[in-house]
């Protein structure tokens, strides 16, 4: 009965099914575990604000994040919701650019207080500070990239309904907020400060590690006073991956924070990697270290190619 | 694993008791079935994919009501992936209209999406539903069960929720629609 112009039958893509079993098997077990109890094969590192342990304290949590944002940085979220933001609050928005970089998307920069590259992972996701950018939590961070995916058409979930993104790994210090969501097949990364963008969306089948799994978002902050350069990226942790460590121009190291299978990270390095005038041929390469079971792969980051992960900016 | 070998009026008794693991073999037993409906409904292999996902995410949530019809779970499983497919067609119609009013940056495809057959697919798929867009969405969906996945008349009554009677009128309304088509030979018309 079938009539001869329907498309032949076909399976899911290799990797695609145990994808997909594997989250909807997460998402039983999240639905019947009990609370404050982490379901078996649910990734072991996710915040704690994605699961508080009580309401009422989740509650207390959310106001005085709010009040937080509204009273120290009034200017941002509209800031964070631009595909081109304004300049944050006391800064001209005439103030003249430095930036003489075509290749780098660049922005208005108000010199915040720069996190060290070596804090840990819980100490930047405490961090909150009165001249930087507010710390979101994993809800905030998940709605507001929703919303830069949608905005930009990366390949959004199916009637862009983004209910079933959850955040996949997150960093939220004051110098920015960089977050991995993902759907049961595909995954976005999104910086929603200083630079808000997203990438494109990525499959979240896992593969052997290639260069362009690590490649990063760049983009160039400029003020009046001074210029920075911000380096983001995450996604899924390529297969036998167990750490991710980034060697920037400047010298500086700093790893990736590693949630169950993905992997997030962002930088700001204090002067661009390559100023103005010169050449990105006579910049030094990101390298990229994997740490792997058999020993530790590196990965040489080539500027442009895999220096210009964001989509929803183009390069 | 331990589920595997059961039949799906087993599976459906220890889904509905909250049994994962019989969700993971229910779903493994089921998913090429459900993804090839959802792509027949959205001319989109990747938009499928997505779909299928959700219909089990539903089933497992609707699992109190899990429903067996003649030892399968399939017109279940069907009948759930009509709705979550027509909620998609109606909000992917509000979101194509609003999209049209933004500047589209580029969008890097999956890599699977760059098999010249899938894309192929999608194409002749896409086809297929312009030619059945006409018929009222009952129609569609008795098209899409009967001729479509091969159910029989009574499976398919069982995943509406509608006698078999009705099954078979809609059925013969959406032949006759079709009959001067071009594509009439999709909705099994012989002559």
């Amino acid at each position: 009965m079938t009539g001869p112009g329907l498309p032949p039958r076909r399976s899911l893509p290799p990797g695609h099914q145990e994808v997909l079993r594997q989250y909807l098997l997460d998402e039983a077990r999240r639905s019947i575990a009990p609370r404050g109890r982490r379901p078996r094969g649910a990734a072991p590192a996710r915040l704690a604000a994605r699961r508080p342990l009580a309401p009422w304290l989740a509650a207390v949590g959310v106001a005085a994040v709010t009040c937080l944002i509204v009273v120290l940085v009034s200017g941002l979220p509209s800031a964070l919701r631009s595909p081109h933001p304004h300049p944050p609050a006391g800064v001209s928005p005439t103030a003249p650019s430095t930036n003489t970089v075509p290749s780098k998307n660049t922005t208005p920069w108000t010199s915040p207080a720069i996190a060290s590259s070596t804090t840990t992972p819980a100490e930047r996701a405490s961090a909150t500070t009165s001249t930087g950018h507010a710390v979101l939590t994993a809800a905030q961070a998940r709605q507001q990239c929703a919303d830069l995916v949608s905005a930009s058409s990366q390949g959004t979930p199916p009637g862009g309904d983004t209910t079933s993104l959850r955040v996949r790994a997150l960093v939220s210090t004051a110098e920015g907020t960089t977050v991995v969501i993902g759907s049961a097949t595909r995954s976005w990364t999104c910086n929603l400060a200083p630079y808000p963008g997203a990438t494109a969306a990525r499959s979240v089948v896992r593969r052997t590690p290639t260069t362009s799994d690590f490649a990063v978002a760049e983009n160039l902050l400029s003020s009046s006073a001074d210029s920075k350069d911000l380096v983001w990226a995450g996604g899924v942790l390529p297969l036998g991956v167990s750490a991710v460590t980034f060697r920037f121009p400047d010298g500086r190291t700093t790893a990736a924070v590693i949630d169950g299978s993905y992997w997030v990270m962002q930088y700001v390095a204090d002067s661009p990697f390559t100023p103005p005038g010169n050449s990105d041929t006579s910049t030094p390469r990101i390298r990229v270290v994997a740490r792997t079971s058999t020993g530790d792969r590196t990965f040489l980051l080539d500027w442009g190619t895999d220096t210009c992960n964001q989509g929803s900016h183009g390069c | 694993m331990r589920t595997r070998t059961l039949q799906d009026a087993e599976l459906a008794a220890l889904v509905t008791a909250g049994d994962a693991d019989a969700f993971g073999s229910l779903f493994d037993r089921h998913c090429r079935t459900v993804y090839n409906f959802c792509f027949r409904r959205t001319a989109s292999w990747h938009v499928a994919e997505d779909l299928t996902a959700v219909v089990f995410l539903e089933a497992w949530r609707n699992r109190a009501r899990f429903a067996v019809h003649e030892g399968s779970a399939l017109p279940w499983l069907y009948g759930i992936a009509l709705n979550v497919c027509r909620n998609q067609w109606r909000s992917s119609r509000r979101r194509r209209r609003a999209i049209a009013r933004l500047p589209l940056p580029e969008v890097t495809p999956d890599h699977a999406d760059s098999v010249a057959a899938r894309v192929d697919d999608e194409r002749r798929m896409a086809v297929v539903l312009d030619a059945v867009a006409a018929l009222p969405d009952d129609q569609r969906d008795v098209v899409a069960l009967v001729v479509w996945e091969g159910l029989d008349y009574e499976s398919a009554a069982a995943t509406l929720g509608v006698p078999v009677g009705t099954v078979r009128s809609r059925l013969s309304r959406a032949r006759a629609c079709l009959r001067s088509s071009t594509m009439a030979c999709l909705v099994g018309e012989d002559s």
